[in-house]
């Protein structure tokens, strides 16, 4: 079943304009006008990758780019079973990705495109080029703990006796159970792969004491209404900047990125390639971090990143090496097994 | 003016088609997915049955839908009542009042939720303030809290079948009930409730079904404990892309819904219809 969407509607209008207009069009060249669909997760972020990727790009390109929002694994992989695949161009989560590829959701990247080396090497992989770091880390309303007596490593999260207030958690085994084991002592080169049982263990202490939150803008409300004292969030940099009270530490933190795929048979491949490398460039990653707190991946871009901005960022090295790289290889194909164990564990 | 059959089929033609193509179809594939479609195997319903998480959760799930509809009759029939006897000016007021919050996403209405039933929430603060209490009353981040927060959203879900069933009523089997001795009471037992059965049963159904598929309010307002089948259907459909489990998750809450209805059909009252004379 052929599905009528704007694409056929756009492919239909421009024959019909053809047929009308061909004596006019025969005298001007004659330019395919292109176009890249772009799917993103909205708001303050897309806004900012419009300023510093999408407009630029238009401008140097002539490439239109079709800006959607909602990214979803399952759209994409309704996208390519039926072979109508809309979407070109999206920057998805390692922990998508993982699941995109082993689900064969994915182009490969074409690295002669560009040069990689400037590329973080972690976020560099066959189907996936890193667009954004970002990290889920300690953050705490900085007024209810005066100066220096905040807690900055997960055994401080743990230590409820020297740090009060009730503890915010994420309901999901992600990021939650590498954090209980940093908690409970193991090094952080050798969370993986996670030794559930000890998770678990370490979990137990805020099974009934802490307020496990699903959604990830409520934890802004929570910390600043003193619902929590501290929680594990990846909002706050940018809240930070805006002049919010919040105190974070990279200490343990889970260091991940967004990297930019290609869905698999895309109609705008060679388009999406040209725009990945426009966008990787440093002052485009510069760029973006004026909009939005995520961090650059082109080791070029930081030195270029307002100083106030980048003391805030996983991709500056002194946070970077603070933190753990969080492994979406490992969540990929263990997310359902876990979660199944960690259901088990809330309904005990 | 009888419209012919032939005429009435042409209408219902389209409706027909439209539900068969975008609602039965995709239905039945689902259905045909989670027994592994192309091939057959029952693997996602073994698997159903053998965790027990499942089991947990679907019972969870039934409970806190069978709350929420007997709050939700228990507060929305005597609303119903108290509208349906004001004058038609204000009854209208009312009416869009009670209408009103569906203008606003589920989402924010959770956000409100949140502000007036945290520890340092509003309710809390009066509470505490006034001196009722020292400590905060737990009222969200368990049973409470969905409670609250989800008979919100669906009480609109009796209160208009009700309110329907009310308004049919004509007014002189009052005046009749009244001249053959009936007291208010024996007025509302015996000809009131009877003749808005249908439309309270129809409510309470509506009710229990949406509740079923509540997951968003339960996640953010419940404890860890407060799991809704739902919230697992979307975890394997958008998270891990395990599809068949997925499907056979829902296809298992749909025939029980189904079931349920069945139940309902069986032992429903018949609705009483007033013939004029």
């Amino acid at each position: 079943m052929t599905r009528f969407n704007r694409r056929t509607f756009t492919k239909g209008a421009a024959s019909t304009a053809f047929v009308l207009g061909a004596p006019a069009i025969w005298s001007s060249p004659a330019r395919a006008a292109q176009e890249l669909v772009f799917v993103g997760f909205g708001g303050a972020y897309q806004e900012g990758q419009t300023k510093a990727f999408f407009e630029p790009f238009e401008r140097e390109t002539g490439i239109k780019i079709i800006q959607t929002t909602g990214v979803e694994l399952a759209k994409l992989r309704a996208q390519v079973q039926s072979k109508n695949v809309e979407w070109d161009i999206i920057s998805l989560p390692d922990r998508l990705r993982s699941t995109a590829q082993q689900d064969g959701l994915l182009d490969k990247i074409d690295y002669s495109r560009f040069d990689k080396s400037d590329i973080l090497p972690e976020t560099v992989s066959e189907y996936c080029v890193g667009s954004i770091t970002l990290a889920m880390q300690i953050t705490y309303n900085a007024q209810t703990f005066a100066p220096g007596t905040a807690p900055v490593s997960w055994s401080d999260v743990w230590n409820t006796q020297k740090f009060p207030g009730r503890r915010g958690m994420y309901t999901g085994v992600t990021y939650t159970l590498e954090f209980a084991l940093l908690a409970d002592g193991v090094p952080k080169d050798k969370l993986y792969p996670l030794d559930l049982p000890r998770a678990f263990k370490s979990l137990e202490k805020f099974k009934r004491d802490a307020v496990w939150w699903t959604q990830f803008p409520q934890v802004e409300q929570m910390l600043l209404s003193k619902e929590v004292s501290v929680s594990p969030w990846t909002r706050a940099p940018a809240l930070i900047l805006e002049g919010k009270p919040f105190g974070i530490s990279f200490d343990g933190a889970a260091i991940t990125y967004e990297g930019w795929v290609i869905p698999k048979g895309s109609k705008n491949y060679d388009a999406a390639m040209k725009f990945i490398a426009f966008a990787l460039q440093p002052q485009r990653q510069a760029d973006l971090t004026k909009y939005i707190a995520f961090g650059p991946t082109n080791r070029k871009a930081l030195p270029l990143v307002d100083p106030k901005v980048a003391a805030v960022l996983a991709s500056k090295p002194e946070n970077f090496k603070q933190g753990f790289l969080f492994s979406g290889d490992y969540w990929g194909p263990n997310l359902t097994k876990v979660t199944e164990q960690f259901n088990e564990w809330r309904l005990k | 003016m009888k419209r012919s059959s032939l005429q009435t089929a042409a209408l219902l033609l389209v409706p027909t088609l439209f539900v068969a193509c975008f609602f039965m179809v995709p239905l039945i594939y689902a259905v045909g997915l989670s027994f592994g479609l192309p091939n057959f195997t029952a693997e996602s319903y073994h698997h159903l049955v053998d965790s027990p998480v499942y089991r947990i959760v679907y019972l969870k799930t039934l409970k806190v839908a069978l709350i929420t509809t007997v709050t939700c009759l228990l507060l929305g029939y005597p609303t119903a009542y108290f509208v349906s006897r004001l004058h038609p000016r204000a009854r209208a007021t009312a009416v869009m009042l009670i209408a009103l919050p569906f203008m606003l996403s589920v989402l924010v209405r959770n956000y409100v939720w949140m502000t007036m039933l945290q520890d340092t929430g509003v309710i809390n603060r009066l509470l505490m303030n006034l001196g009722f209490t020292k400590e905060p009353v737990q009222l969200m981040y368990n049973q409470l809290g969905v409670t609250i927060a989800m008979v919100n959203m669906l009480v609109p879900y009796v209160i208009f079948p009700v309110l329907t069933s009310l308004m049919a009523i004509p007014p002189n089997l009052k005046v009749a009930s009244a001249s053959l001795g009936g007291n208010r009471l024996s007025t509302f037992l015996r000809v009131t409730l009877p003749l808005t059965a249908t439309g309270t049963a129809a409510g309470a159904l509506l009710t229990f079904i949406i509740a079923l598929g509540f997951y968003i309010t339960p996640a953010m307002l419940g404890g860890p404990r407060e799991m809704m089948i739902s919230s697992l259907i979307a975890f394997n459909v958008r998270e891990v892309l395990n599809w068949p489990f997925a499907f056979s998750l829902a296809t298992t809450l749909l025939g029980s819904t189904i079931v349920l209805y069945l139940a309902y059909r069986a032992v429903a009252p018949r609705g009483v219809v007033v013939k004029p004379i």
